[in-house]
């Protein structure tokens, strides 16, 4: 008679060793990185929130991070934050739906222009772009100006993702809106802060499973498209929706976006050997935090949080390749 | 023989001290590098305009103040002429290490350019300028000082855009202020070519010549 295929299964692979027993702070093995990087991998961060932390605890661990839109020489930290200079790889702003990504990964590859985004004045005649509207404190003078900065951001981005070798991509939601007329979809819904929403125009869409995929690997291939040898690294923000439209409870409606994100990243990652999946989602969210890392509103993450997750994330990531003969393009970085 | 005229700033004083000397003028001039002033070696007190240590510059601040008889030299009723303020060459280079442009239009000359916008522009001043622009409001009250904008003797990116802005600060504080390219300038709007000093950087003595009869006429000193 066969033994049961649980029999030789290893500790990790059940609740009660790997979890129950070995407590928040016990919890190891969570991910192991396919890949051999070289040690002087370059790594570019983009996504929701959550992915501004990756940058930051990848540069305290001296590892490259290219920042490849950085503020004008002699910034002070504190300016270069207020114009979001050095939150993602490019100023992005969050990109929260891969919706968005894909809008991002159209303009690098050219497929559509700078002047394709929409733009909206407020009523003291400042204009923002609607891809990114909150990238600058007031906005921008004119829609020329406007317009410049998108293509800035444009390059970039383009020149991030021909640089690096490791993409890391933080999903965030799966709530969102669109414009009937044009199709693109907005960073947030037009009128909150930015824009002036007009219900024949602006629709909420809440992106299913097989749109969220289809977006993604329409982005990805386009990214692959400039760097063949590009490496993508999913994760899933633990951060809660701050508010839904969907018309379910927020509580709900939050674990039914995390879940079909994380989904599509898993079923990414299974499936094509230069994508991956890192567990911060579940680090954080999962039963065994108890909701630990949540400050008070249960929403925002904690410093802590982020340092567990990012201690999981350096346990498992693999630089132990040899380092390019010439290195990193130091000129990039 | 009284003093004519004061000349206080940084290397584009000299060309307008040189010409006002060339005119006749009997001047007194104190002046140190824009690195100096650039790094706020000065600050505004109960007697006026306060010097850091700024090397020679020092000296010669101390022996106005005791020729005037007056710690704060603006209080002499002699005309002022300053280039404080700008110091150019030691703000815009920077602001370029990363390829930025602050002119929209200048993101198409060159695939690798980045547009910094206007906000970010004034709060990047700021960040440099502030005080320079507090302490020209402050000195202003004296009624006597004039700031000269400096010669523009190339045209380089950023250039003309922090020129321009810088201008519009301190016409906005309520500065009195010259811009000698208003008379000078030539159709390409750079300084013509037998105004410009051998460095390539710096006006000549002939320039400032010229904007010292641009003043008289104006009837400004």
């Amino acid at each position: 008679m066969s033994k049961s295929p649980y029999q030789s299964l290893p500790a990790q692979a059940f609740w009660r060793s790997a979890v129950a027993e070995a407590g928040l702070f016990g919890l190891a093995d969570l991910w192991k990185s396919p890949w051999i990087l070289p040690a002087d991998a370059v790594f570019v961060t983009y996504g929701s929130c959550f992915a501004q932390h990756i940058s930051r605890a990848l540069l305290s661990r001296k590892l490259n991070w290219l920042n490849a839109e950085p503020a004008p020489g002699g910034t002070s930290d504190g300016l270069a934050r207020k114009y979001n200079y050095g939150i993602f790889s490019a100023r992005t702003g969050n990109i929260y739906t891969a919706a968005q990504m894909l809008t991002w990964a159209r303009l690098a590859a050219g497929l559509d222009q700078a002047d394709s985004v929409e733009l909206w004045t407020d009523a003291q005649g400042y204009v923002h772009d609607l891809l990114r509207p909150k990238i600058e404190p007031q906005g921008f003078a004119d829609a020329s100006a406007a317009h410049a900065s998108v293509e800035s951001t444009r390059r970039a981005f383009l020149r991030s993702v021909r640089d690096s070798d490791v993409f890391v991509f933080t999903l965030g939601l799966t709530e969102g809106w669109v414009n009937l007329e044009t199709g693109r979809s907005y960073a947030i819904c037009p009128g909150t802060s930015v824009g002036t929403f007009n219900p024949d125009i602006h629709a909420f869409r809440n992106y299913s499973y097989p749109e969220i995929m289809a977006d993604l690997e329409t982005a990805f291939d386009l990214l692959r498209g400039i760097n063949p040898d590009l490496k993508i690294l999913l994760t899933v923000s633990p951060v809660p929706l701050v508010a839904s439209a969907s018309g379910h409870h927020v509580l709900t409606a939050t674990q039914y976006s995390k879940s079909v994100l994380r989904a599509v990243a898993g079923d990414l990652a299974q499936h094509a050997g230069h994508i991956d999946y890192f567990p911060s989602y579940e680090i954080i969210a999962a039963p065994s935090g108890r909701g630990t890392f949540f400050e008070p509103n249960m929403r925002s993450v904690a410093q802590q949080g982020v340092d567990f997750v990012m201690s999981h994330f350096f346990r498992g990531l693999n630089v132990s390749g040899p380092a390019r003969p010439s290195g990193p393009d130091a000129a990039t970085l | 023989m009284g003093i004519d005229l004061i000349i206080l700033g940084d290397s584009h004083s000299r060309a307008l001290a040189e010409g006002a000397r060339n005119l006749g003028l009997n001047i007194r001039d104190v002046t140190f590098s824009g690195a100096l002033w650039h790094s706020g070696r000065f600050r505004y007190g109960k007697s006026g305009l306060v010097l850091g240590a700024v090397g020679t510059a020092n000296a010669a601040m101390a022996s106005l103040q005791k020729e005037l008889g007056l710690s704060d030299i603006l209080k002499a009723g002699i005309p002022v002429l300053t280039t404080m303020g700008f110091h150019l060459g030691r703000l815009v280079p920077p602001f370029g290490w990363h390829n930025h442009c602050a002119e929209a239009g200048d993101l198409h000359q060159y695939g690798q350019a980045l547009h910094a916008s206007a906000g970010f522009l004034h709060d990047y001043v700021d960040a440099f300028r502030a005080k320079h622009l507090k302490v020209l409001r402050q000195l202003s009250k004296s009624r006597t000082l004039i700031v000269v904008a400096p010669p523009v003797t190339f045209s380089r990116a950023n250039y003309s855009v922090f020129r321009d802005h810088i201008k519009q600060r301190l016409i906005g504080a309520g500065v009195t202020l010259f811009d000698p390219m208003e008379d000078l300038a030539g159709g390409d709007g750079v300084l013509p070519a037998d105004l410009i000093a051998s460095d390539g950087t710096h006006a000549n003595s002939l320039y400032g010549a010229r904007v010292i009869e641009a003043l008289q006429r104006r009837a400004m000193i």
